[in-house]
């Protein structure tokens, strides 16, 4: 025991604390915050135990709250948190205007408020596309922006958006206190990369957090614990081989390439939704309820079912805010598949300023407006249903191909090397030069083939463990990722979005 | 007792968190299973507390070249002081940068990695070629393809310690000359091999090949060495890197920013790849 204090001692000792508070106050662009750093993880901690202490106390709780999450993003966003808080501050007045306003005034408040809110993703995130196809189209030389995408643009604009047209469409009262209407928007779980949360889903919970049970408890750490996983475990990994074939397919041979887009096709989706089980999880220790944004969606029969379970917060903002205002399926069939198509456009826009994006959303869009006219015509059967889901992954990861590639031309190319370079003697070389990244994405498979209640039932079995061992679980989890994690981090996918 | 829960949870991050942080600076690391349980971070000591290190690391090095009678006499080279950068330097400029050598390449990455991102360039990627001569460089195109997916603006190369007693002069200057052409025109800065003792051909090979004040002899330093006896411990890599960058700023061919880290441990971020001439096309 002696022993053990005195080496604690030398450790305590060996700390720098002034130059990790210093380094910790500061925002560093070269290493901005994730919920994956440890040093989060560590303040989120001490953070929880000041807010267990504010509790009651609604107010200050509040406070509390958003100074964190003010925080959070200024550790992630630096000087961008000044232009977050005017976007708060001036989405506030807009939702009391327009509130307060009739007829057509009111219809002039919310578009301006809505352009206002647009404003700032499209100049940051759509000026250079928009120069670079200016100087193609007219063959002017404008110099592209040097511009930094604020970090979670995107997906505080369309909540802000969604905010000030509920309160337009008389959904929602606007919010009269200014505390919660701050402390939705800035609500650090959701803050960075969603889920994107409604007002209406959210506003009515901040001044009635639910208290924290023993099964709340372990269901929050155990999201947490298992996006940190999802995330580090495995979509850094399966990130590391995607990376090398996407950077130049052509070094890499047909079944190389297919199976490069078949682990960008998990590393998306173990990093997006690793990413939205632990802002849920944050969140439920909060005392907060956040939607799901992911339900199996690589079990889904067909592509309609695919955006009802993938990314679901986007989905269904897509469909109430750009498909059903546009006419939904209420004027005509074709006008409907145009609808999807159009919607669809948006949502691939919506990922990034490229044409890659567009293209992703224009096959997604088209699949829709496909299924939608054939789908009556289907029988419904077991064996359907295994080849529909089938097609709908196989289709799925095809374009995630032109999602991920960083140009058309890589696409293109890896598409072709897929095409006339693929032979069964690929598969072989690839289990004796990269065996441990083959059985990983075989068990991904087979994980995707197993029904969801399943999951859910062994996801629940795991509340049985009495409460004072999660804390040994966490430091278990928290050891295992540092374990065998990749010694580079990236960061999450969706934050570039 | 509402709040019980959440402040149990508040305790098992702060707990969990610190027990690894702790560990990280515990100097000592326990097995579990006969596995190495990994720290978090290794601590890094800062580049003013060097010379402590090399008091330290003498225990653990053997001294080289010439081995004078009374060992204590030994005296080793030194981190020297910087060189500001010629004025005609572009304090701005980012290189992307690589990093190609033999085993060498691999101890001093690290050092080097420090240096880049201290002076804002990146080191994209190091290719660490093990038991690597000038014939696998300059016969194998293995280096091309990797500049090819890495398009770095500058390079390091350094290699020549497998080959220290290597007396073919003629030979080793067509293949460090044949390798030099794969670089393609790119800026480049090629350092010679640790002296240990033997240095017959190679260096003046590599540097008849290199283009003028490209190549960095390194044949006059005195590094700290591991325990093998050939390549230098971490405080022989600093003290030669350290003499690289002076070079690189006052008079190399290629002149980049290269001024002392403000601390050493930046994070790795590089791609590092790591060959073995013994199992590699028969080089």
């Amino acid at each position: 025991m002696q022993q053990i204090i005195e080496v604690i001692k030398q450790a305590f000792g060996l700390i720098p604390f002034e130059q990790l508070v210093r380094e910790f106050m500061l925002y560093s662009t070269k290493e901005p915050w994730f919920f994956t750093e440890f040093s989060f993880l560590f303040t989120f901690g001490i953070f929880l135990f000041f807010y267990a202490l504010l509790f009651t106390q609604n107010a200050w709780r509040k406070i509390y709250l958003i100074a964190f999450s003010l925080f959070f993003y200024y550790k992630s966003s630096g000087p961008y948190l000044a232009l977050f808080v005017f976007q708060i501050v001036a989405d506030f007045f807009f939702a009391r205007k327009i509130e307060r306003t009739e007829g057509a005034s009111r219809r002039v408040w919310v578009t301006f408020a809505v352009l206002f809110s647009l404003s700032f993703l499209l100049y940051f995130k759509y000026a250079n596309f928009l120069l670079a196809n200016t100087n193609w189209l007219l063959l002017t030389h404008f110099e592209p922006v040097d511009l930094f995408l604020p970090i979670g643009i995107s997906f505080y604009t369309f909540q802000s958006i969604s905010y000030v047209v509920d309160v337009y469409r008389r959904q929602i009262p606007s919010s009269e206190n200014f505390l919660d209407y701050a402390f939705y928007m800035t609500f650090f779980p959701h803050l960075v990369a969603g889920p994107i949360v409604r007002a209406k889903d959210f506003l009515g919970q901040i001044n009635a957090p639910e208290n924290l049970d023993a099964r709340k408890y372990k269901e929050s750490l155990l999201r947490i614990m298992l996006g940190l996983a999802k995330k580090l475990l495995i979509a850094d990994y399966l990130g590391k081989y995607v990376d090398m074939v996407f950077e130049n397919p052509s070094f890499y041979s047909g079944g190389e390439n297919l199976l490069g887009a078949l682990a960008y096709s998990f590393q998306i989706y173990f990093d997006f939704s690793g990413y939205s089980d632990i802002a849920i999880g944050l969140a439920l220790l909060l005392g907060y309820r956040l939607k799901e944004n992911f339900d199996h969606p690589y079990g889904s029969y067909n592509v309609t079912e695919f955006w009802r379970k993938w990314h679901i917060s986007l989905s269904t903002w897509l469909r109430d805010y750009v498909y059903i205002p546009l006419g939904g399926n209420r004027k005509g069939t074709l006008n409907t598949y145009l609808f999807l198509l159009i919607t669809m456009l948006v949502g691939g826009f919506w990922h990034g300023a490229s044409w890659q994006f567009v293209c992703w959303g224009a096959a997604h869009g088209l699949a829709l407006a496909l299924h939608k006219a054939l789908h009556k015509y289907l029988p419904e059967n077991k064996l359907m249903g295994f080849l529909g889901g089938i097609t709908t992954f196989v289709f799925v990861t095809f374009c995630w191909i032109f999602f991920r590639a960083s140009d058309f031309d890589t696409a293109l190319l890896m598409l072709n090397q897929m095409a006339v370079s693929t032979s069964l003697t690929d598969f072989i070389g690839f289990w004796f030069s990269r065996k441990e990244l083959l059985i990983v994405l075989i068990c991904l498979l087979i994980w995707t083939l197993i029904p969801a209640n399943w999951k859910r039932t062994l996801f629940e079995g795991t509340f049985y463990i009495p409460s004072f061992l999660w804390f040994f679980f966490l430091l278990a989890v928290l050891q295992l990722i540092v374990q065998f994690r990749d010694t580079l981090v990236q960061p999450f996918i969706y934050f570039q979005f | 007792m509402k709040r019980l829960y959440l402040i149990w949870a508040a305790l098992s991050f702060i707990l969990a968190c610190s027990a690894l942080y702790l560990y990280s600076y515990i100097p000592s690391t326990y097995l579990l299973a006969d596995l190495e349980l990994k720290k978090l971070f290794s601590i890094e000591k800062p580049a003013d507390e060097v010379a402590e290190i090399i008091e330290v690391a003498k225990i653990d090095t053997i001294p080289t070249y010439v081995l004078p009678k009374d060992t204590t006499q030994m005296v080793y080279s030194e981190i020297p002081e910087p060189i500001l950068p010629d004025s005609s330097l572009d304090d701005s400029t980012q290189h992307r940068v690589l990093l190609i050598g033999d085993s060498e390449a691999g101890g001093i990455k690290n050092v080097l990695n420090d240096y880049c991102q201290s002076n804002g360039h990146k080191l994209v990627a190091t290719v660490e070629w093990a038991s690597a001569t000038s014939l696998n460089f300059a016969k194998s195109d293995t280096i091309s393809k990797i500049i090819k997916r890495y398009h770095p603006s500058f390079v390091f190369v350094l290699f020549g310690l497998n080959e220290v007693l290597a007396k073919d002069y003629t030979t080793r200057k067509q293949l460090a000359k044949s390798f030099q052409k794969r670089l393609n025109g790119l800026p480049y800065a090629w350092i010679g091999p640790t002296n240990w003792g033997y240095d017959y051909v190679v260096s003046d090979a590599f540097q008849a090949a290199a283009d003028s004040a490209a190549f960095f002899s390194s044949k006059h330093l005195i590094l700290p060495k591991a325990t093998d006896g050939r390549h230098p411990s971490l405080p022989g890599y600093r003290i030669w890197m350290g003499n690289v960058a002076n070079w690189l700023q006052e008079s190399s061919r290629w002149k980049i920013r290269m001024m002392p880290p403000e601390r050493f441990g930046y994070p790795k971020k590089y791609k590092a790849i790591v060959l073995n001439a013994a199992d590699y096309r028969g080089y």
